[in-house]
């Protein structure tokens, strides 16, 4: 979902080449990954897919980041990030290559291109981190759920104006990217397609254009 | 802590020192992405804006830590405002220059991830302690999450500012740490 997602990573032709030297394996849809396993110091390289990081407690969540094709996880605990209970969960079927944190950075250094891609990927996921963040702490329900509406749907509108959520998304799953209960969703989604600001057309969220009038 | 650099030597060079006084701005978001910085000493607050008039504290950085993560993306201009909550000095690194140094130089190559890294952890803990804590329990992993990204350096945190990192009022943060007596006295609980 790339709401909390990146946009950046390595290539896919770079991806494939660090592959090479990793145990490839592949996750069906709901397994989850051994992130914060302090004895389990690996990075994955998704090569296929997408993988949810997420938090848990007390019964509700909180989506802190998608990783899609070419993105990495679990390089922090090779620089001493502490186990804080993040989990990882493959939300499709998903192909990841893994191997141990020390290996991998071998085999980046001196690869001017993976460096680079390395390098943004990781400015990428604290810039979209923060943007989270601030979205979280200084906006309420609604103006959080349309950004994030916003974030999911086509990037081209269509000739009326309105653009299209580009899968059907879950309640659940838009509640946990804006930190709020399902019923606050199902609620705050109900209030907008009275506004006029969304319709729901076969399953699927249409924005509709905004009204500069 | 020690790094793997010293940071008092330019660490690449192309690395201008820069001095910045207490409450003046590294980086201004919106701004040109024009350079990145490497602080040497001191103590950095970014905060993200959002409604207009509006911003979102989401971190305090210190030595080691690298500022302006806008031009290393080859994004135009900067996502966030850097402003000295002390005197201030860092290394101004091209972007561009810096990202063709890093293959060259593993030293830096790991600070600049090490410093990613522990940036991250501190924005997801603090996306986790939002969404899932009260601000009671958010206090104590903001201030262990700040210690890394801080260089192991107190942080010159004022009550007020502490609050706005953890997305709590100043009196909310002020009574959790009286109650629960978690807060360190100072300097993070020197309210001001």
């Amino acid at each position: 979902m790339s709401a909390a997602g990146s946009a950046v990573g390595l290539a896919p032709d770079e991806a494939a080449r660090l592959a090479e030297h990793m145990v490839k394996s592949e996750l069906l849809a709901g397994a989850r990954l051994a992130e914060g396993d302090e004895a389990d110091a690996r990075v994955r390289l998704v090569l296929g897919g997408s993988v949810r990081l997420f938090y848990q407690s007390g019964g509700r969540e909180i989506t802190v980041g998608a990783v899609g094709p070419g993105g990495l996880i679990g390089l922090g605990p090779f620089f001493g990030r502490p186990p804080d209970g993040r989990l990882a969960e493959a939300t499709e079927p998903t192909v990841i290559a893994t191997c141990a944190g020390a290996r991998f950075l071998d085999l980046v250094r001196g690869e001017p291109r993976l460096v680079r891609a390395l390098v943004a990927l990781l400015c990428d996921r604290v810039v979209q981190a923060e943007h989270h963040l601030t979205q979280l702490t200084q906006a309420d329900a609604p103006a959080r759920l349309m950004r994030v509406l916003d974030e999911l749907a086509e990037t081209l509108p269509s000739p009326s104006g309105t653009r299209r959520v580009k899968s059907v998304v879950r309640h659940e799953d838009l509640a946990h990217l804006i930190g709020a209960s399902r019923e606050t969703v199902t609620r705050t989604l109900k209030r907008l397609e009275a506004q006029g600001r969304i319709r729901r057309v076969a399953g699927r969220i249409v924005l509709q254009p905004v009204d500069l009038a | 802590m020690g790094f793997a650099i010293d940071l008092a030597a330019p660490p690449t060079p192309f690395a201008v020192e820069r001095r910045f006084r207490r409450g003046s701005f590294l980086v201004l978001a919106g701004a040109p992405a024009g350079a990145a910085y490497l602080i040497r000493a001191g103590q950095v607050r970014v905060s993200v804006p959002a409604a207009p008039g509006r911003e979102t504290t989401t971190a305090f950085l210190g030595p080691g830590q690298l500022v302006g993560l806008g031009g290393v993306l080859g994004r135009p201009t900067y996502h966030a405002f850097a402003r000295a909550v002390t005197r201030v000095v860092a290394w101004s690194l091209p972007p561009e220059g810096l990202l063709a140094w890093l293959p060259g130089d593993p030293a830096l190559l790991d600070l600049v991830l090490s410093a990613l890294s522990q940036r991250l952890a501190l924005a997801e803990g603090l996306l986790r302690d939002v969404a899932l804590y009260r601000v009671a329990a958010r206090i104590p992993d903001a201030l262990e999450r700040l210690g890394p990204c801080l260089g192991g350096e107190p942080p010159a945190l004022t009550r007020g500012a502490l609050a706005a990192l953890v997305g709590a009022r100043r009196e909310t943060v002020s009574r959790a740490a009286h109650a629960a007596g978690a807060v360190p006295a100072a300097p993070a609980a020197a309210g001001r």
